[in-house]
C-alpha cells in the first residue's frame, strides 16, 4: 500500500490540466488585442431588434403595441397581447437576463482595463465605450421594468443575493445620465467608416436626452398609481412628480441636436429629393447621416424574409394593424379617419371618416398613380395617402418587386396559398424592406443596420419636452422639419399645448412606427389601457378572389388585446424574486398572481 | 510507467480479471478449497465399501455425450472412466459417500454425491464459461458461493437469442437490477439506454461499462465474442471503482481459449424484420373536412367546397387535390438483418487461443428511388474480429494477448432521421402530390424541404465508416514457489482507437408547385427550387485511450480460514484526437489504487472489504483524490452443521454498506474548478462591411471547492436454493443516498449577469434512491429426459430529489424537491369543457383570451382561483420506468428445445403530445393529423361523451397544446420479447464429415406487445414517434466441428 501511495504521489502531475491556449481573465486583460476583443463582446449584447420576431431578438415591442401583430402564436408578444404573461414566463424573452449579462461584462471590462498595457488616450476611449454601453443596458432595463438595481460592480457567485434591492426610479435615470456625461467626455463626436457602430459622444447625448424624456413622462414622474410602491426600508421607488423634468429633457435634447448638427449629423434626404425615396432609404441605406447609434447586422436576411409576403418567398410574419394603417395622413396632411364607432367592446369598429380629406373606403382606383404609389383597381383606402404610408406598409394591390401583392384569400400571398406563414391582417410591414432582395432565391441582400438613435427621433423628443415645459412655440419648427421631409405640410399654427401634444404623439406614431417606440410611448403617456386593451383589426383575409374584391376589404377583428394596469411595467422573473424577495415584484403583478 | 521494463521487475502483475487466467487461479483456489473439503469430509467418513456406479451422460439437447471423463472427485490417481458412443460409463468406487465428477471440454463440470446410488445419469450443459461457479467481480473473479456483494449475471445463451447489433437491446428484463429503454429502431442508433438500479442523480447517470476490464462501448461487441456479463450493483461490488462506480458497473468479458483440439463453431442467421406502429395519419378527404371543421369552430367560412372535398375523396384530380399517404410512400413494411460468426477455440497447456470473425448487417425501412444509382436506405454493416491468445512462458509466467477490432459502414438518406420524421409530421396529405405530372417533387413555397419522399430519396445520401481497435496485453507471474503460496503479480495494458469518417453526399431536391393545366392546355408549374447537384462534405471523429493496471493478488487457505487480497494501481488516458476545440482535445485522465480483502471461515462466515482511492482531473489539487470504502458480510447458514432443512439447500444472507463516487457532471464539462475565457465568441461587426471581429467572453466560471458526488449505498441480499438448487431465488433490497450531486448553480439571480451557461458547478444536489431487485430460477430434468426451466427477474427503483439548487418556487406544487429525477410537470386536465356554462362556472384559464366548449379544462392546483402557469404540478411517472421485469422458460427434449421470454416495464408515463396530435399546430393546413386524434376529438354539436381530445381549431391553441394529463398515457407494457425453437442433429454419421453437431433454430423477437400507448412503441420517447421498432423472425444454423 505504501508503495502504491508513493507511486501515486510521484504521478501527482498526471491529473493536472495539461497546458493549452485557454485564457484566464488576467491573461485577457494583459494584452491590448484581447482586451479589445472583450470590449467587442460587450457590444454583442445589443439587442437585434431589427428582426422584430420577438424572443431571440428581444423585440416584442412592435407586436405588443397597437401597430402590429405577428402571425405566429409562439412569440412572446402574443403571450403579452392576450394578457397571459407573468413573472414565470417572462424569462422567455431574456430581457432581464441579457441586459444584466451585458452589464456584468461591461463591469468586468471597467474593473480590469486598468491593468492593460496600452496608450492612455485609446484606453480612455474604450472606457468611454464601456461606460456608455453599461448606461444603455441599464436604460433597456428601466424602460421595461422601471426602478431596477443599479449594478456598477462585478457580482461574485459567492456573494449573498438575498438583500438585493431596486434603486428608486430617479436614481436609475440619474445614473444613466451621469454615466452618459462621463462617457461623453471620453468619446469622439463621430467615427471613421471602419468604426461605425462604436459609441460616440453623440450617442451619449442622445441616450441622455431620451432617458430624461422618459424620466419626465407621466409613467415615471410621480405616477400616483405607484405612490405606495415602497421598498422594504421605506424608500419610495416613485417619488412625487417634479415639473422641471420636462425642461431638463428639452435642454438635453436640444443639446444633442445642436451638437450633432455641428458635427455633420442631419436629417437624411434621398438624392432624388422625393419624400417617398427619402423615407424608404432612411431605413435601407446604412450609416446615413441621421444615424446616431446603431448596429450593423450584416447581410443576414432573416428580417427580410420575416417581412416579405409569403408569395415572394417570405414568411408574411410582421403584420401592421388596420389601426396603424388608418393613422397615416392623406397626402395633403389631412386626417382621413377621426375616430371610430365601437360596438361589442371594440370588436366591431366603424371608422368615422373625415369626408373633407377625400378619403373613402368605397370603390377602387380608376387609374394608376402617376408617381407610382398605387395602381388602378387598388382600394380607395390606399389612394392619396402620405408617402410614409407607401414606404411603411405592404397592402393588397401594391406593386412590389415583380408584381402586385395579393393578400386576398386565394391570392398568391393569401391565406389559401400559405400554411404557417400568412398575413393575418391583410398587411405586411415594408419599412426596412430592400426591394432588391429576392426572398425566394435569397439573393440580392444588402447590409442592414438597426438604428437605436436617429436625429429624427431627437427632433420629436425635443418638441415633446419643450411643449410640455414651455408650450408649443418652440416645438413647431422641429415637428414641421420631420413633416416636410415626409412631404407633408406644416402643422396648423395656433395650437394649444394639448393640441400640440396630440400632434406630436401622432407624429411619433407615424414617423417612428415599427422602431420599438410606439410600445414605450403608449406606456409612458399612460395610454396603454386605452390603445391596447381592445380589439385590433385587419382585413378579411379569409375571403376574396381578386384584388378588388369587396369581401376582402371588410374590417375584421384580429385579436382581443389585454392591457391592465400591471402591464405598464414588466414583471421581474420569478426566479430572481425567489432568490431575493427584497427585489420586490413590479407594481400590481404580485396581487394579480395570488 | 513504461511497460517494457516491467517484465522482470516487481511490476509484473497479472490481470486476474480475465477469465483466461482463471484456470491457473482456480487450480490454486480449488486446490486449497478441496484440501479444506477433505478435512471436513474426512471427519464424516465412517463407512467404506466397494461398489460400481454406472449411468448415461447426455448433453442438454438430450443426446448421448461420448468421451466424458468420469472420476472420483478430489482423489489423486483415482480410477476414471470415459463414456462410450452411447454416453455410457461404469466406475468402481470404494466409498459410497464420495463425489464423482463428470468433466468434458466445453461443458460445465458436474459433481454428484453418490449417496449409495448405483445409477447416476447426468445431463451436461455446454458452458460459455467452464467455470460456471465463478463470478466476475471488479478486478477479479470470485467463487459464486463466496460473493457477498450484489452482482447479477446473465447467460450469454439468453442474449444470443435476440438478434440485435447492440447488446444493450438484449438486456432488459434479463437480469435483476437493470432498467433499459430502447427508444428507436434506426439501424446503428437503436441501442437502448441502460440504467443500473434506475437513476440516483440528475447529472451523469450512465453506468461504467468495462469490456475485459477496459472502458469500451459494449454495443460494438458481437454477442458471439462474449463469455460473461456481470452487473455490479451495490457498494461492495463497486467501491473498488471509486470515483467512477456510483452509477453501477457492467463487466463484459470476452471469450478465451480452452485446452483441447481446435473446436470450430459456425453460426449464421438471417432475420426478416417488420416495421411496427407506423404513424397512422388521416387521409386527404378527412384532412380537408377537419380543416373546414376548424374554421367552422372559429366562426369562419369553410376552406373547401363540397366539390373540392369530393375530389379529395375520389382522387379524380390527384395532382391538384392530392391525398398522399406519406408513410406508405417512404417506408417499406419489411427489411432484414443477418449475422454470421466463425470461431475457433482450442489449445494446449502452453498456448490457448480463441478467434472469432463475424459479419453482421441490418437494413433500414426506407423506400428507395430505383432511378438513383446509389443506395439511400439506412444500413449498418459491421465486421468483427477478435482473438485471444494465452501463453505459458514458464510454469510461473504467462502472457495474454487480446485483439479486437471492427469495421463498420453505415448508410443513411441525405437527411437525418429527425428531418424525415419532421417532414412526415409537417406535410399534410393534401399539401401537394408526392411527384408532379412531370416527375418532379411536389411542394409549396412554405416548408420548401418538407416533401418526405424527396427527403428520403432525392436528397443524396450520407455514409460513415467506423473502425475500432481494442488491444489488450497482460502478464501474470505466479510467485507461489518463489515467495509464498497464493501470491501473484498481474499487469495489463490496453490500447484502443476509434475512428469515424462521415461523408455526406447531400443534394437539394428540386421543387415545383403544380398549377394545373393553363389556358393553352399545357401543364404549368411554378419552379420553387432548382434541383441541386450532389455535394460532398466530409467530417471525422477519432479518439484513443490507453489503460494500465498493475496488481498484486494473494489467495490462500489456512484450515478453515480462506483469505484473499488484492491491491491494484491503474490509470487511464482518453484523448479525443479530433476535438473541435483545444480543451476537449486535452487528455481525460484518471488514476488510482484499489484494494480488496476477503475472509471466509469454513464457507459459512464471509467478510469482505473493498476500497477505491482515486483521483479525477475534474477537481482542484487537494480535492482530487477520494477514498471510497465498503464493507460487506455474509452468512451461509446452509453450510452450518446444524442446518437440517433439506428443502432449503442454500441459504445465504448478505449485507453491504459503503461509498462510491461520481466525478462527471454532464459529458463535455471539464475542469470544473477552473475559470476560463471563451475565445471567438460574441463576435460583432463594426464599420460598414460584413466581417465579424472576434470577441472574448467569460466562459465557465470555476468553483475552487468542487469535488465528487458521493453515493452511500446499503444493500441486504438473500440467496435461497431449494431442492438441491433446482429452484434458486435471489433478492436484494437497496437504499442509496447520493449527496453532493454535481450541478450548475441555479440560485444565481439574473441580476448577477451570470447566465446558466457559465454558472459555476457545485456539489449542490442530494437525491435518494431505493428499491428491490431479484430473480427466481427453476431448472429440472425429468427422469424421462425432459429438461425444463423457468426464470424471472424484477428490478424496481424509486428515486426522489432531496435538495437541489432551484430557487424556491412560488407555489409548492411547482417544486421539484420530493419528486423523482426527470419527473414530468404539467397541468392536471379535468376533461373537456362541454358547455359555455361550465366555462363560466370554472376558474378563469389564462392561457388564451377565449375558452370555448371542447377546450381542455384544467385543475386550479394551487387554488388561487385562476388557472395559469403556476398550476403546473408533477404528473405521472418518469419516462424511464421504475419497474422492469422479465420472465421466460425453456423446454428441451432429445434434440428439440423451445424457449420463450417476456419482458415489461411499468410505473412510467408517456406523453402522446406535439404536432400531429395537435392539429393545425402552425395554422391552417399545417402538420399531419393522427387518426387517434381524429377519431376521438370533440366535435361541436355532436355527442361528445366519449371524446378524449379537444376540438379542432384553425391555429395553435395556447390553451390545449400544453403538457397535461390529457395527453398522458400509461407507459407500461408487457412484450413477448422472444421465442425460439431449435433442433440439434448430432447423429454419428455427421462425424464422418468432421461435424460434431448441427443446430437449426428459428426465433422471433418483439412478437407482441400489450400496452396502453398503442400509437407508437411504448418504449419510444414521448411525442408522436420516430424511427419505428421492428419485429424479427430469425432463422439460423449453428455447426460445430
Amino acid at each position: 500500500m505504501a508503495i502504491a501511495m508513493v507511486t501515486i504521489a510521484s504521478c501527482s502531475d498526471y491529473l493536472e490540466k495539461t497546458p493549452d491556449e485557454d485564457m484566464t481573465l488576467e491573461q485577457t486583460f494583459a494584452q491590448r488585442k484581447y482586451t479589445e476583443q472583450f470590449l467587442t463582446q460587450v457590444y454583442s449584447y445589443l439587442p437585434e431588434e431589427i428582426h422584430g420576431n420577438d424572443d431571440f431578438s428581444r423585440n416584442p415591442f412592435d407586436a405588443a403595441a397597437d401597430e402590429m401583430e405577428l402571425v405566429w402564436t409562439y412569440p412572446y408578444s402574443n403571450v403579452m397581447n392576450i394578457g397571459a404573461w407573468n413573472p414565470t414566463n417572462v424569462s422567455r424573452t431574456s430581457m432581464w437576463l441579457s441586459n444584466y449579462i451585458a452589464i456584468r461584462k461591461a463591469n468586468i471590462f471597467l474593473k480590469n482595463i486598468e491593468s492593460t498595457p496600452m496608450d492612455e488616450d485609446a484606453k480612455q476611449v474604450w472606457i468611454g465605450e464601456a461606460t456608455y454601453l453599461r448606461a444603455l443596458y441599464h436604460f433597456f432595463l428601466v424602460r421595461c421594468h422601471g426602478p431596477i438595481p443599479i449594478v456598477d460592480y462585478v457580482m461574485s457567485p459567492n456573494m449573498t443575493f438575498k438583500d438585493l434591492q431596486r434603486d428608486p426610479i430617479n436614481e436609475c435615470f440619474d445614473f444613466i445620465v451621469k454615466e452618459c456625461d462621463n462617457a461623453a467626455n471620453l468619446l469622439p463626436a463621430k467615427r471613421a467608416s471602419n468604426e461605425f457602430g462604436r459609441a460616440t459622444k453623440a450617442a451619449c447625448l442622445a441616450l441622455k436626452a431620451r432617458a430624461l424624456l422618459y424620466k419626465a413622462s407621466p409613467l415615471f414622474n410621480g405616477n400616483p398609481d405607484y405612490s405606495t410602491y415602497v421598498r422594504k426600508d421605506g424608500v419610495r421607488l416613485f417619488p412625487d412628480a417634479v415639473s422641471t423634468y420636462w425642461a431638463d429633457a428639452a435642454a438635453a435634447s436640444l443639446d444633442c441636436i445642436n451638437y450633432c448638427e455641428a458635427n455633420g449629423y442631419g436629417l437624411f434626404t434621398a438624392s432624388s429629393g422625393k419624400p417617398f425615396d427619402t423615407y424608404t432609404q432612411l431605413f435601407t441605406s446604412m450609416w446615413n447621416k441621421e444615424t446616431i447609434f446603431g448596429r450593423n447586422m450584416g447581410t443576414w436576411n432573416h428580417q427580410e424574409r420575416l417581412m416579405s409576403p409569403n408569395g415572394f418567398g417570405g414568411w408574411s410574419g410582421m403584420n401592421p394593424t388596420q389601426e396603424i394603417v388608418d393613422a397615416f395622413e392623406m397626402a395633403d396632411g389631412s386626417t382621413p379617419i377621426t375616430g371610430y364607432i365601437e360596438e361589442n367592446g371594440g370588436e366591431v369598429k366603424t371608422p368615422i371618416i373625415n369626408t373633407e380629406s377625400g378619403y373613402t373606403e368605397i370603390g377602387y382606383a380608376a387609374e394608376d398613380d402617376p408617381n407610382g404609389m398605387w395602381l388602378k383597381k387598388v382600394s380607395n383606402m390606399y389612394v392619396n395617402r402620405e408617402p410614409r404610408f407607401y414606404a411603411s406598409i405592404h397592402f393588397n394591390g401594391k406593386y412590389w418587386q415583380t408584381r402586385q401583392i395579393q393578400f386576398y384569400y386565394s391570392g398568391k400571398d393569401g391565406l389559401k396559398n400559405s400554411s404557417l406563414d400568412y398575413s393575418s391582417t391583410g398587411y405586411c410591414m415594408s419599412k426596412y424592406s430592400d426591394k432588391n432582395f429576392n426572398c425566394a432565391t435569397l439573393t440580392g441582400a444588402s447590409i442592414k443596420t438597426w438604428t437605436y438613435f436617429r436625429l429624427g427621433e431627437l427632433y420629436l423628443n425635443y418638441a415633446e419636452a419643450i411643449n410640455e415645459a414651455e408650450g408649443p412655440a418652440k416645438a413647431y419648427s422641429y415637428v414641421n422639419a420631420i413633416r416636410n421631409r415626409a412631404g407633408l405640410p406644416n402643422l396648423k399654427t395656433g395650437l394649444t399645448t394639448d393640441q400640440m401634444r396630440e400632434c406630436i404623439h401622432h407624429e411619433r406614431q407615424i414617423e417612428l412606427c415599427f422602431e420599438t417606440h410606439r410600445y414605450f410611448d403608449c406606456n409612458r403617456w399612460l395610454i396603454g389601457e386605452k390603445m391596447n386593451n381592445t380589439w385590433i383589426h385587419g382585413l378579411n383575409i379569409g375571403e376574396g378572389t381578386k384584388i378588388n374584391d369587396d369581401r376582402f376589404f371588410i374590417r375584421t377583428a384580429r385579436e382581443k388585446r389585454v392591457f391592465e394596469k400591471k402591464h405598464y411595467l414588466w414583471p421581474i422573473p420569478q426566479t430572481d424574486i425567489s432568490i431575493a424577495p427584497t427585489l420586490l415584484q413590479s407594481p400590481f403583478w404580485e396581487t394579480a398572481a395570488e | 510507467m513504461e511497460i517494457k521494463k516491467n517484465m522482470t521487475g516487481s511490476w509484473i502483475k497479472q490481470n486476474i480479471k480475465k477469465i483466461g487466467w482463471l484456470s491457473l487461479f482456480l487450480c490454486i483456489s480449488i486446490q486449497s478449497y478441496s484440501e479444506n473439503e477433505q478435512t471436513k469430509d474426512n471427519q464424516s467418513i465412517t463407512q467404506k465399501k466397494n461398489s460400481t456406479v454406472s449411468g448415461t451422460v447426455l448433453d442438454d439437447a438430450g443426446q448421448p455425450l461420448p468421451g466424458v471423463t468420469v472420476k472420483i472427485k478430489d482423489v489423486k490417481n483415482a480410477a476414471a472412466s470415459i463414456t462410450d458412443i452411447n454416453g455410457q460409463y461404469s466406475l468402481k468406487i470404494e466409498d459410497s459417500y464420495v463425489e464423482i465428477q463428470f468433466t468434458y471440454l466445453g461443458y460445465s463440470t458436474i459433481v454428484e454425491k453418490v449417496n449409495s446410488r448405483k445409477i447416476i445419469n447426468v445431463v451436461m450443459k455446454e458452458s460459455t464459461s467452464d467455470l460456471e461457479d465463478i463470478v466476475v467481480v471488479g478486478y477479479g473473479v470470485q467463487r459464486k458461493e463466496s460473493v457477498v456483494g450484489s452482482i447479477s449475471n446473465v447467460e450469454v445463451s439468453k442474449i444470443e437469442k435476440l438478434p440485435t447489433m447492440a447488446i444493450a437491446n438484449a438486456l432488459g428484463g434479463q437480469l435483476p437490477g437493470i432498467i433499459t429503454r430502447q427508444s428507436s429502431g434506426e439501424p446503428g442508433y437503436d441501442a437502448a439506454a441502460v440504467y443500473i438500479r434506475g437513476l440516483a442523480t440528475w447529472g451523469n447517470s450512465t453506468p461504467l461499462i468495462l469490456v475485459d476490464g477496459v472502458e469500451r462501448d459494449m454495443n460494438l461487441i458481437n454477442t458471439a465474442e462474449i463469455q460473461s456479463i456481470s452487473v455490479l450493483k451495490d457498494a461492495s461490488a463497486t467501491a473498488i471503482y471509486g470515483v467512477q462506480g456510483a452509477n453501477g458497473v457492467i463487466l463484459i468479458t470476452t471469450k478465451e481459449g480452452i485446452i483441447g483440439q481446435p473446436k470450430v463453431t459456425l453460426r449464421t442467421e438471417y432475420g426478416w424484420q417488420r416495421g411496427l406502429r407506423y404513424p397512422d395519419y388521416i387521409n386527404g378527404y378527412e384532412y380537408a373536412t377537419l380543416w373546414n371543421e376548424a374554421r367552422t369552430n372559429m366562426g369562419k367560412a369553410a376552406a373547401w367546397s363540397d366539390e373540392e372535398l369530393q375530389k379529395f375523396k375520389d382522387q379524380s384530380d390527384p395532382y391538384l387535390y392530392p391525398s398522399v399517404d406519406w408513410v406508405n410512400e417512404i417506408l417499406d413494411k419489411d427489411t432484414y438483418l443477418s449475422s454470421t460468426n466463425l470461431s475457433v477455440n482450442g489449445g494446449t497447456e502452453r498456448v490457448r487461443y480463441f478467434v472469432n470473425a463475424g459479419y453482421s448487417t441490418q437494413n433500414g425501412l426506407y423506400k428507395e428511388d430505383l432511378t438513383n444509382n446509389y443506395a439511400t436506405n439506412a444500413n449498418y454493416t459491421r465486421y468483427n474480429l477478435r482473438s485471444r491468445t494465452d501463453i505459458n512462458i514458464t510454469k510461473d509466467l504467462s502472457l495474454e494477448v487480446g485483439l479486437g477490432g471492427n469495421v463498420q459502414k453505415r448508410i443513411y438518406p441525405g437527411q437525418s432521421v429527425y428531418s424525415v420524421w419532421e417532414g412526415l409530421r409537417q406535410t399534410s396529405p393534401i399539401a401537394f402530390p408526392k411527384v408532379n405530372p412531370d416527375g418532379s417533387s411536389g411542394g409549396i413555397l412554405a416548408y420548401l424541404g418538407s416533401n418526405p419522399w424527396a427527403k428520403v430519396t432525392q436528397s443524396g445520401y450520407s455514409t460513415s465508416d467506423r473502425n475500432n481497435l481494442q488491444a489488450t496485453f497482460g502478464a501474470r507471474w505466479d510467485l507461489s514457489t518463489i515467495v509464498t503460496k497464493g501470491l501473484s503479480l498481474n499487469t495489463r495494458f490496453a490500447y484502443d482507437h476509434n475512428y469515424t469518417n462521415y461523408t455526406d453526399r447531400y443534394k437539394e431536391f428540386g421543387i415545383k408547385k403544380y398549377l394545373g393545366v393553363n389556358d393553352e392546355g399545357v401543364d404549368s408549374y411554378q419552379l420553387l427550387r432548382e434541383e441541386g447537384l450532389l455535394s460532398y462534405s466530409q467530417a471525422n471523429d477519432a479518439n484513443r485511450s490507453q489503460y494500465f493496471e498493475s496488481a498484486i493478488n494473494y489467495n490462500n487457505s489456512f484450515g478453515l480460514h480462506n483469505v484473499s487480497g488484492m491491491f491494484l494501481y491503474n490509470n487511464r488516458e482518453f484523448v479525443n484526437v479530433i476535438a473541435s476545440n483545444s480543451e476537449l482535445n486535452l487528455p481525460y485522465r484518471r488514476q488510482g489504487i484499489a484494494g480488496r480483502a476477503t475472509y471466509d471461515y469454513g464457507h459459512r462466515y464471509l467478510g469482505e472489504i473493498n476500497f477505491g482511492y482515486n483521483g479525477s482531473e475534474q477537481f482542484p489539487k487537494g480535492k482530487r483524490y477520494g477514498f471510497f470504502p465498503s464493507v460487506s458480510l455474509g452468512w451461509i447458514a446452509s453450510n452450518e452443521k446444524f442446518w437440517d432443512i433439506n428443502l432449503i439447500s442454500n441459504f445465504k444472507l448478505r449485507g453491504s454498506y459503503g461509498q462510491v463516487g461520481n466525478d462527471v457532471a454532464t459529458s463535455g464539462t471539464r475542469y470544473l474548478y477552473l475559470t476560463r475565457m471563451a475565445k471567438n465568441s460574441s463576435n460583432y461587426i463594426f464599420g460598414n462591411g460584413t466581417t465579424y471581429v472576434p470577441g472574448i467572453n467569460e466562459g465557465q466560471i470555476g468553483n475552487e471547492d468542487i469535488t465528487w458526488e458521493v453515493a452511500t449505498k446499503a444493500n441486504i441480499g438473500l440467496d435461497l436454493g431449494f431442492f438441491y438448487d433446482e429452484l434458486s431465488i435471489q433478492i436484494d433490497v437497496f437504499n442509496e443516498v447520493r449527496d453532493g450531486i454535481l450541478i450548475q448553480r441555479a440560485s444565481l439571480p439574473n441580476v448577477s449577469g451570470i447566465n446558466s451557461g457559465t454558472a459555476p458547478y457545485g456539489n449542490l444536489g442530494k437525491a435518494k434512491n431505493s428499491g428491490i431487485d431479484g430473480s427466481i430460477i427453476f431448472k429440472k430434468k425429468t427422469p424421462g429426459g425432459i429438461f425444463y426451466s423457468f426464470q424471472g427477474n424484477l428490478s424496481f427503483a424509486k428515486n426522489s430529489i432531496e435538495t437541489n439548487d432551484d430557487p424556491i418556487y412560488k407555489y409548492a406544487n411547482q417544486s421539484r424537491v420530493g419528486q423523482s429525477i426527470n419527473q414530468p410537470f404539467g397541468f392536471v386536465a379535468l376533461g373537456l369543457f362541454q358547455t359555455q356554462e361550465e366555462i363560466d362556472n370554472s376558474p378563469v384559464q389564462e392561457f388564451t383570451s377565449v375558452v370555448q366548449p371542447g377546450d381542455i379544462k384544467y385543475k386550479d392546483v394551487n387554488g388561487d382561483g385562476v388557472v395559469n402557469s403556476y398550476d403546473e404540478t408533477a404528473i405521472g411517472y418518469t419516462r424511464t420506468p421504475e419497474l422492469m421485469a422479465g420472465f421466460g422458460g425453456t423446454i428441451a427434449y432429445k434434440g428439440f428445445d423451445f424457449s420463450f421470454f417476456f419482458n415489461g416495464a411499468t410505473r412510467t408515463s408517456f406523453f402522446l403530445d406535439g404536432t400531429t396530435m395537435f392539429p393545425f399546430y402552425g395554422g391552417e393546413g399545417t402538420f399531419n393529423v393522427l387518426h387517434t386524434y381524429y377519431d376521438n376529438r370533440f366535435i361541436v354539436g355532436a355527442d361528445n361523451t366519449n371524446a378524449k381530445y379537444p376540438l379542432v381549431t384553425d391555429s395553435y391553441s395556447s390553451n390545449n397544446y400544453l403538457t397535461s394529463t390529457l395527453w398522458m398515457k400509461n407507459g407500461s407494457y408487457l412484450r413477448l420479447k422472444n421465442i425460439e425453437f431449435g433442433y440439434v442433429f448430432n447423429q454419428p454419421i455427421l462425424k464422418k464429415y468432421w461435424i460434431d453437431n448441427i443446430r437449426l433454430f428459428v426465433n422471433g423477437t418483439n412478437l407482441y406487445c400489450w400496452d396502453y400507448v398503442k400509437v407508437v412503441d411504448p418504449e419510444a420517447d414521448s411525442g408522436t414517434g420516430t424511427y419505428p421498432q421492428t419485429r424479427t423472425w430469425n432463422f439460423g444454423l449453428q455447426v460445430k466441428f
